[in-house]
């Protein structure tokens, strides 16, 4: 019936797309919203429609939540660590050990769940039958008994029988109705068992929020038959989150945020009644609009909640709510925010409140970063602040091109963060150099969500054996250091309970959160040399109607920023980045993987680098075309222009002395880079040396020049897998930012010929924005690295060898010689990143001073990163002192239009009339819901489908529960 | 009405309410709400109301204009005792139905049609009294009638009277298409200013120069005119059109002043994505080629309209009265157009001097109804921090958060519309 409806207004509208994965397919029958379908009805000014998912855990876990937490906790050491399906099993042991410790956000990815649940409901489940056919995702672990039915059974009369009673009187006269459907729970227990497990879908519209089971993309909804529906008078539901956590099979607690500042806990219970409890019940804390709520990652207990006030609070649902209003006294002060706790003899709601200094700070959402030990958070002042939610020191902060933020999102592995504002751009923040690497301009409007697709997100690996041994390492180091983290949280105590009913706060209580949070740094940080994503995938929706999906691949990662980053560092820090302190034999392990992941292509499949580069291409082939056509300034020889732009930004890193290896590259690319250009930049490349290969090369470059996507595949890869081409990969993009800078009057002070390159590409400036996008640099630069790449790889591959080891050596000694620090394995990216850093400030002082603040905060914080104390990192915060947008335009924290790559959607479709507000990643489809109350399911690729969901190639699976709304 | 201005003190609060700030509603005189509402826009323009009561100082006893009564009338707000209240804009409305014809009735006016005029005749009071007396001036006398070699080209060009060709300029500039609709700054006709600045200002650029080379500026034009007035300072940017012959690759641009820009809407987009469109390339083909000086032919070109020089005021006008032909009349047009409290231009010019200037949304106004000749126009503007709304006489503090209203609708159902009409954005390194 429901599509019916629809079917005359979705004429124009989008029911599938492709990507290079396949198609994505919108399932008709997949759709919820209000059980009873009416017409167009005015959604103007109720609150945003929002979706909250969670994954309950399998009937066979029983009642007792420490099951429920051992699931989760697996799903948070896949998400920290690795998507290896390896990588689960491998951590069930430590799971176990570490029962109780960790947990993820709501929505649980359920590969890990599937294989965690079966290893450790062995012991518990002795009959294992499949009681949930409801789900794709629980399928392993079983059916718990009549006994876990008939629980859920009782359950669930339970709602019914409190839902015929008009209750949970809100504050100021606001009641609220629940109300169960008959149709599911009032039947026997066949009925009931139908919703026991799976996984729970809630939304909010207008004044009604809803409950369903989420069956996937497996099967159709059951629309007239919600879980629970919820109507309230006086106010309407704003927000709302899961809590994973303390799942059972029969449900979740769920948190309620409401326009008009309460919260309600609704929790299903085993017991003789539905649980609600209310926060902020006469609104004494807070009179606005709940924004945003969020259980703390790893508690059952505890909860963020941001106001339209600005403000944070941290409750704990087990506190009594108290019936006066908070005195506060600040508890802690950082650069630009507060944190007040509150004056009493006993601790009480809010345990804490954060209080931001600047105007109009709304707080839009906020996100945990996947590891649990980070806060981002976007409001409408146009700030993304990000804390180490521990120790409450901000990291770091970016500033929208204009307008508020209103989403954000970590990236699976915890390292960037995206946000969408107001702004119409899609922005990406990078953690570790704290500035904002790309913009993505392609929506019309808004941008509402925005979500890290991490089953979509490419990683590199090494071989397999080694793999999963260093995962289990890795593993048991994180979990040992989360498990440090808690028991020092709650010494008194000791262990999990204690920490949750201890009733003081938690950061006052923590002896050495320092050495605690240092350590889970340490281990993330040493994750990363395993585990590096190539390229993200990123979704978002605005009030456009669209939906957008971004590949933001390597190279426009590791993209300096404009021009203050000289050459050399940029190199160091690929190549510690890449290798991660391996030496240089180390690269002969990267490359041939490299090569065999280009040559198996794939888009699915794990993606190596040299997939998503040629998908790029493809894409990018024809949007590149118009460039040049839509563009007004070229020569007649516009793509010899073009190319040159990239060329000589090639030349400038390479002519640093330091990298025999590159002067080839550069001379390569100076013959290439045509008339102006060749004046400014050939001096300095011939000055910088090794005249060997320069002929050769440049014939290459000009014959390969426009050759098929084969010869440029390997291409790609050497772009991405080897340092020194990686680095020209980035070079040619930063080719764009030279050329707006040197516009713009920025000069740079650092004499090599990157600026003077920068002239060549001033004549483009014009039209950088369509240039610059990532796909376009890996076409454009193509024939660089065809040049350049391709001394190597066409030509004789060992030399490309030889040269790498060079330059590794070369850079090691480099390393050694700028180390600050010690020359341990493990510290050499910190010693690349320190040469990075300062190598940068030298490049800022053509820019503020305010650069320069946030500069120095970069190389502190990378400092931090890399195992130094977080003390440090807190003084990085103390250097982000001024959040003036009109002093933080041409930092890193809001580079200009010119000075970031753009990068454009590789998909954007309409898909339906009303204002998108909602975008959520699943394992086999992703859900979009719009503000008319529809929420729509989007097949994946091969999943549109009933065959049973089949399990991706180890090295495709990404983190699960990464998905965020 | 006594009750609720005195409701608004209340509701602001006494503490709060901003020192040598009045907030007065206008009274109505029979459907002048279009001009109540620019008038409350353009006095919460802090730049633009400080320049008139600066001429009200300057001119103690000046010849009635249009000018001085808005001087007199702005004074007379900023000197009440009350701190609210509200006032009748007589001597303004009489004077308004006086100078120009269209307005001398007890018909809806076009809001955006009357701001060009205000504007547009301020400047040239101001103009004019420049010329009359050395006494007045604080410009050097050099008025745009009295000759010089960009006035020639314009005298050429426009033959029309003054009077009828201001009336002229504002009907043609509504009615010109979309993208390239810009209000020229002298009272002469938009297009002969135009005419006379592309003339002036072509300059080719070779293929390696690139788009950095300079543009003539358009100072040369309009210097010999005249120095700029207090309204060219606040409201004129220039935009740049450049254009690129498909035949010889040659990139030519001239420029062109505004007083503000008028965007295209479309349905849920934001004001950003508007301005983005407003500088799409277009292809000029067929009937409508471009004539290229390098070709010395008609060739196909490319063209695009970039602002060059972003005005102290941006103002954005919403195209929302569309002229539908099978209605044979102007529909309004009530998509849903978001816009930001903080906006940043997109489509500036390579050459621009400023273009990361950073605007604060300060007033919009705002039209209620179904059509563009009924309905009722108000006003939202943003003082010391607060949000008012000013619906002629009354005067109501509002939440930022309700704006929001003000964007449209998503579905054409509805046929009345209360929707952002004139936006006002003042750049933050003025204020």
């Amino acid at each position: 019936m429901a599509s019916q409806l629809d079917a005359n207004v979705k004429d124009d509208l989008k029911t599938q797309f492709v990507t290079r994965e396949g198609t994505y397919r919108l399932l008709t029958l997949s759709e919820y919203s209000r059980p009873n379908r009416v017409g167009y009805s005015s959604n103007q000014s109720s609150p945003q429609v929002r979706v909250s998912i969670v994954t309950l855990p399998n009937p066979a876990h029983g009642s007792s939540t420490n099951a429920g937490n051992s699931n989760s906790n697996s799903n948070s050491n896949g998400n920290k660590s690795n998507n290896e399906p390896a990588a689960a099993s491998g951590a069930s042991p430590t799971a176990a050990a570490a029962a109780a410790t960790t947990t993820t956000t709501t929505t649980s990815g359920n590969r890990g769940t599937n294989s965690n649940g079966a290893s450790t409901a062995t012991p518990a489940a002795s009959t294992s039958n499949t009681t949930t056919p409801t789900t794709s995702t629980s399928g392993g672990a079983g059916g718990g008994g009549g006994n876990i039915s008939n629980g859920g059974a009782g359950g669930d009369n339970n709602y019914n029988n409190s839902n015929s009673t008009v209750d949970a009187r809100l504050g100021g006269g606001i009641s609220m109705h629940s109300m169960m459907n008959g149709g599911v729970t009032d039947q026997n227990g066949m009925a009931s068992s139908q919703v026991v497990g799976g996984d729970r879908i809630c939304f909010n519209f207008g004044r009604d929020l809803y409950v369903y089971s989420f069956r996937g993309a497996k099967k159709g909804t059951e629309m007239s038959k919600p879980i629970d529906k919820k109507f309230y008078k006086g106010t309407n539901p704003s927000c709302h989150d899961f809590n994973s956590n303390s799942a059972t099979p029969t449900g979740a607690p769920l948190l309620v945020g409401f326009t008009t500042g309460q919260i309600q806990l609704v929790s299903p219970q085993m017991g003789p009644r539905e649980l609600r409890k209310l926060f902020n019940e006469e609104r004494l804390i807070d009179k606005t609009k709940v924004t945003c709520l969020k259980w703390l990652p790893n508690s059952p207990h505890l909860f963020l909640a941001s106001h339209s006030s600005g403000h944070l609070y941290l409750y704990n649902e087990e506190l009594p709510c108290a019936a006066t209003a908070p005195n506060y006294q600040p508890f802690k002060m950082g650069d630009g925010y507060t944190i007040l706790t509150c004056k009493s003899k006993s601790t009480r709601n809010p345990l804490y409140k954060w209080a931001f200094s600047t105007d109009n700070c709304c707080i839009n959402e906020f996100c945990f970063s996947p590891c649990g030990s980070n806060l981002a958070v976007v409001s409408q002042d146009g700030f993304l602040r990000v804390f180490h939610y521990d120790t409450m020191e901000l990291l770091g902060i970016a500033r929208s091109y204009f307008g508020g933020f209103l989403c954000v999102c970590w990236s699976p592995d915890g390292k960037y963060i995206v946000v969408g504002g107001e702004d119409d751009l899609v922005t990406v923040w990078s953690l570790q150099e704290r500035r904002v690497v790309a913009r993505g301009q392609g929506h019309r409007s808004w941008v509402s969500v925005v979500a890290f697709d991490p089953y979509t997100t490419s990683y590199t690996n090494w071989d397999g054996g080694d793999f999963s041994d260093d995962e289990n390492q890795l593993n048991e180091q994180y979990t040992a250091s989360r498990e440090a983290r808690f028991s020092g949280d709650s010494t008194a105590n000791g262990g999990f309970e204690g920490f949750d009913r201890n009733s003081t706060p938690v950061h006052a209580a923590r002896p050495r959160p320092h050495s605690a949070s240092f350590r889970s740094d340490a281990s993330s940080a040493a994750l990363a040399p395993d585990k590096l994503a190539i390229s993200y995938r990123l979704g978002s929706v605005s009030q456009d109607t669209q939906v957008c999906l971004w590949d933001i691949t390597e190279d426009v990662l590791r993209h300096p920023l404009a021009l203050r980053q000289r050459v050399n560092s940029t190199q160091l820090n690929d190549t510690s980045f890449l290798n991660g302190g391996i030496d240089a034999d180390g690269i002969k392990v990267i490359r041939p993987i490299a090569i065999g992941h280009g040559a198996g292509g794939n888009g699915n499949g794990g993606g190596g680098g040299g997939g998503n580069h040629a998908a790029d291409l493809d894409s990018c082939s024809p949007t590149r075309e118009t460039a040049g056509g839509g563009g007004a300034t070229e020569n007649s020889n516009s793509s010899s222009s073009k190319f040159s732009t990239a060329n000589c930004t090639i030349s400038s890193q390479s002519s640093n002395a330091n990298t025999p290896p590159e002067d080839c590259e550069t001379e390569a690319a100076t013959p290439a880079s045509t008339s102006s250009n060749a004046a400014a930049t050939t001096p300095a490349a011939a000055a910088a040396v090794a005249p060997a290969a320069a002929a050769p090369s440049t014939k290459q470059n000009s014959r390969t020049h426009g050759t098929s996507n084969s010869i440029k595949f390997p291409n790609c890869i050497s772009a991405t897998k080897s340092d020194s081409i990686d680095g020209n990969a980035s070079a040619s993009g930063s080719g764009g930012q030279r050329t707006s800078y040197a516009t713009s009057g920025y000069n740079s002070k650092t004499s090599n010929s990157s600026t003077k390159s920068s002239n060549s590409g001033s004549g483009f400036s014009a039209f950088n924005s369509l240039t610059q996008r990532l796909s376009n640099l890996n076409f454009l630069s193509n024939s660089d690295k065809k040049s350049s790449s391709s001394v190597g790889h066409e030509g004789s591959n060992s030399t490309a060898h030889r040269q790498h080891r060079k330059a590794m050596s070369m850079l090691k000694s480099y390393n050694q010689h700028n180390n600050h620090s010690s020359n341990n394995h493990s510290n050499n990216s910190s010693s690349s990143n320190f040469g990075h850093s300062s190598n940068q400030e030298s490049g800022v002082a053509i820019g503020s001073s305010s650069t320069a603040h946030s500069f120095g905060s970069l190389k502190l914080s990378k400092s931090s990163h890399n195992a130094s104390s977080l003390v440090t990192g807190a003084q990085s915060a103390a250097t982000v002192s001024s959040f003036d947008p009109m002093k933080l335009i041409g930092t890193p924290a809001c580079p200009r239009f010119d000075e970031c790559p753009l990068l454009e959607p590789l998909v954007c479709k309409k898909i339906a009339h009303e204002r998108l507000t909602a975008l959520i990643f699943r394992e086999d489809c992703f859900l979009t819901a719009c503000q008319d109350g529809f929420i729509y399911t989007w097949a994946r690729p091969g999943h549109a489908t009933h065959t049973n969901q089949q399990h991706l190639s180890p090295s495709q699976s990404a983190a699960p529960g990464g998905t965020v709304i | 009405m006594g009750a609720n201005v005195s409701q608004l003190e209340r509701e602001i609060g006494s503490d709060l309410f901003p020192a040598n700030e009045h907030y007065f509603g206008l009274v109505n005189f029979g459907n002048t709400c279009y001009s109540n509402s620019v008038l409350q826009a353009l006095y919460f323009c802090k730049p633009f109301r400080e320049k008139v009561l600066e001429y009200k100082a300057k001119n103690k006893r000046p010849k009635e204009t249009l000018l001085s009564c808005l001087a007199d009338l702005f004074y007379s707000i900023a000197t009440q005792k009350k701190k609210v209240g509200s006032i009748a804009p007589k001597k303004f409305i009489t004077r308004l139905r006086k100078e120009k014809e269209e307005f001398d009735n007890y018909m809806q006016q076009d809001a955006h049609e009357f701001l060009n005029f205000l504007i547009n005749h301020i400047n040239e009071i101001i103009l004019a009294e420049r010329n009359a007396g050395p006494s007045h001036g604080n410009g050097n006398g050099n008025g745009k009638s009295s000759g010089g070699g960009a006035s020639t080209s314009q005298m050429a060009t426009s033959t029309a009277s003054k009077s009828s060709s201001t009336s002229n300029s504002n009907s043609n500039s509504n009615s010109t298409s979309n993208s390239t609709t810009t209000n020229g700054n002298s009272s002469n006709s938009t297009g002969s200013l135009n005419a006379a600045a592309s003339a002036a200002t072509t300059s080719v650029l070779d293929a390696s120069g690139g788009l950095t080379a300079t543009t003539t500026p358009l100072v040369q034009t309009n210097g010999a005119n005249s120095e700029p007035t207090w309204v060219h300072e606040i409201f004129q940017g220039i935009l740049t059109s450049e254009t690129r012959c498909l035949n010889c690759e040659t990139v030519s641009s001239k420029d062109e002043n505004f007083f503000d820009l008028q965007v295209d809407v479309d349905q849920n987009t934001s004001i950003t994505h508007c301005l983005r469109c407003f500088s799409n390339t277009e292809t000029l083909c067929s009937d409508n080629k471009f004539k290229c000086d390098n070709c010395c032919s008609y060739q196909e070109a490319q063209k695009r309209m970039r602002v060059k020089k972003l005005p102290m005021i941006l103002a954005l006008h919403l195209k929302r009265f569309k002229y539908m032909e099978q209605f044979n009349r102007h529909i309004k047009v009530s998509h849903r157009v978001v816009f930001p409290l903080e906006l940043r231009l997109f489509n500036t010019s390579d050459d621009a001097v400023n273009p990361d200037r950073l605007y604060d949304l300060t007033a919009v106004v705002i039209h209620c109804g179904s059509g563009p000749n009924r309905g009722h126009y108000i006003s939202i503007v943003k003082s010391h921090g607060l949000w008012l709304l000013f619906d002629d006489d009354m005067v109501d503090k509002i939440e930022a958060s309700t704006i929001e209203d003000f964007y449209g609708l998503t579905s054409d159902i509805h046929k009345s519309s209360e929707t952002g009409y004139i936006l006002f954005y003042q750049s933050r390194d003025c204020a």
